[in-house]
């Protein structure tokens, strides 16, 4: 719960800063945002995001399929954790490599605005989009709550699982704001993170195969993402699980600002 | 006034813009000219502030445009090649994130102004996708203008239209003429001719000629040529021209009609129709014909090439 309110806090933090105190964010992140209401790939992605996620719960609840320690997780990770997978490149797909195919980064370098507030622009408007996919799932919450005598899940967990998949998310982002910067073809940026996202959930996957406490299994679920969100999963926050989404964010934000710099030079 | 001062740009191992340098004076309409891939779009890049140059600067009254880029850029309208337009907006959101990027101050009024200034007035709400290639290019040039700038800068802004849509894009170019700084680049000569007040020949990345189109023509002018037509006696006509003082060369062309080169800048026309007329043969026009830009810009470029 802590570490929820927590979460909350920065992300609160980074928009107001983002949207108050710098106007050129504030003006990327909007235009970014209403865009994406705008074009039929926000509406798919939206709506495959929801169905998807959707389609997962209804397996865990009916008892078709088998998921987590609980006998009924009332939020079924798997489901959003491959659907944030899947979706948040088709969502940053478009941020950087459509500017470049169309020519309106043009506008944007021609214009008094640097390059890292187009990055935090577009990072924060992303990181929106994702909010506005994950307060859609609440409606989930909602029925289940009213249909369900014990949904296996008290609110705690809830608020645990949705923190994780926000950090998770926040990574994501921030892997597919760089994959579009060095790229002109949306598809390209889009194919290339989902590969990406699926090889680091396979990692994690495989470190757990590797035998306990060794050298190589620490190194495999260091380097993943899903291993670091596991624990908040469950309720658990760690600082270096915090630490290593922040460092992360930072690195490909920082990659994809070179990138985007990089193209005033060709 | 803008001050193109030694600017080099190297791609790699490509040199696009070999030491090139050139003034704008303000309220003055500069062409760039040149053919495709002479430098243009990489000259006006760096104009912008868009990218760096290698070697070399520009300066924006006199203040180098790299360390001053955000003032400059607030001061500046460009349009480039390709309009960077953002398909899935509304005209009329468009420009207010345009304005909003650009620090504009009074938004509502600086929109509807150039939306009545580009003709595109009462589009408000059009999304930008649906429009003609046409009206493309006005939200282009409008997005150019929101800032009411200073300077401004026009990659080839009237490629890829039709005859009428050219034709309103020139005319609107010609209204902006007055206390602003304008670079226009083209590759189409009679544009030139009809908006600037001053041409910048460009080829293989560098400057071969520059000057009014007046100008050049004049230096030009040695090459002037003289169409004669005749009703017959076409043979004895050419006797006449062959032997007439300051006829260089002479071309018999259809419909009995001979083409003279002239020498220096002699008009020998009204000699030359009395002689024909004295000599019982029926005149049927006599004119001179002008060298066109064109002539020039393929003599310049050509010339380049030959030199190399």
């Amino acid at each position: 719960m802590e570490g929820f309110i927590w979460t909350l806090k920065i992300v609160l933090l980074l928009l107001v800063v983002g949207c108050f105190f710098l106007p050129n964010v504030k003006n990327i992140f909007w235009r970014e945002y209403k865009s994406f209401f705008t074009s039929w790939i926000g509406y798919i992605t939206l709506f495959g995001f929801f169905i998807f996620t959707a389609f997962f719960i209804f397996l865990a609840w009916k008892g078709i399929v088998y998921y987590g320690q609980k006998p009924f997780a009332l939020i079924n990770i798997t489901g959003f954790v491959i659907g944030t997978i899947f979706f948040v490149p088709i969502m940053t797909m478009r941020a950087f490599a459509e500017e470049k195919k169309s020519g309106t980064i043009e506008l944007l370098f021609t214009s008094p605005i640097k390059t890292y507030q187009i990055v935090i622009g577009k990072f924060l408007s992303s990181f929106a989009l994702f909010i506005t996919f994950l307060l859609l799932s609440l409606i989930y919450i909602l029925y289940i709550f009213m249909f369900e005598q014990d949904p296996g899940a008290d609110y705690k967990l809830i608020f645990s699982e949705y923190m994780g998949i926000i950090y998770l998310g926040i990574g994501m982002i921030a892997l597919g704001l760089f994959l579009s910067s060095i790229t002109k073809e949306p598809f390209v940026a889009a194919l290339s993170g989902i590969v990406l996202g699926f090889f680091l959930l396979f990692l994690s996957q495989y470190a757990v195969s590797e035998s306990e406490g060794s050298l190589m299994q620490l190194i495999l679920s260091e380097l993943s993402m899903i291993s670091h969100v596991q624990d908040m999963f469950q309720g658990i926050i760690k600082v270096k699980d915090i630490a290593f989404f922040l460092l992360w964010t930072v690195l490909f934000l920082s990659l994809a600002n070179t990138a985007v710099e990089s193209h005033k030079w060709k | 006034m803008i001050r193109v001062d030694n600017v080099k740009k190297v791609f790699g191992e490509f040199e696009a813009l070999k030491g090139i340098s050139f003034n704008v004076n303000d309220g003055e309409i500069v062409g760039l000219l040149g053919p495709n891939g002479a430098g243009k779009t990489t000259a006006m890049r760096i104009c912008t502030g868009f990218m760096p140059a290698t070697s070399g600067n520009v300066f924006v009254n006199d203040y180098e445009i790299h360390n001053n880029a955000d003032p400059i850029k607030e001061m500046l309208g460009y349009l480039p090649e390709n309009p960077p337009i953002y398909n899935e907006m509304t005209i009329s959101d468009y420009l207010f994130f345009v304005a909003r990027l650009k620090h504009v101050k009074k938004l509502d009024q600086q929109v509807q102004k150039v939306m009545k200034a580009t003709g595109i007035k009462g589009m408000d709400s059009h999304f930008i996708q649906t429009l003609s290639k046409g009206y493309k290019q006005r939200v282009g040039i409008a997005q150019a203008l929101i800032n009411d700038p200073k300077f401004l800068v026009l990659d080839e802004p009237t490629v890829g239209l039709d005859p009428n849509q050219i034709i309103e894009i020139r005319e609107l170019i010609k209204s902006l003429r007055g206390d602003r700084t304008i670079i226009l680049s083209t590759h189409i000569l009679p544009e030139v001719s009809e908006i600037c007040d001053r041409v910048v020949i460009i080829d293989n990345g560098k400057i071969v000629a520059e000057g009014t189109p007046d100008k050049l023509r004049d230096i030009m002018a040695y090459t002037n040529k003289i169409l004669i037509q005749v009703a017959g006696e076409v043979e004895k006509t050419k006797k006449i021209c062959e032997n007439f003082k300051g006829v260089k060369d002479i071309t018999v062309q259809a419909d009995n009609r001979l083409l003279l080169s002239i020498e220096g800048h002699n008009d020998i026309r009204s000699e030359l129709s009395s002689k024909i007329i004295s000599e019982n043969l029926k005149l049927k026009e006599i004119r001179l014909l002008e060298i066109s830009l064109e002539d020039i810009f393929k003599k310049l470029t050509v010339e380049e090439q030959g030199g190399k």
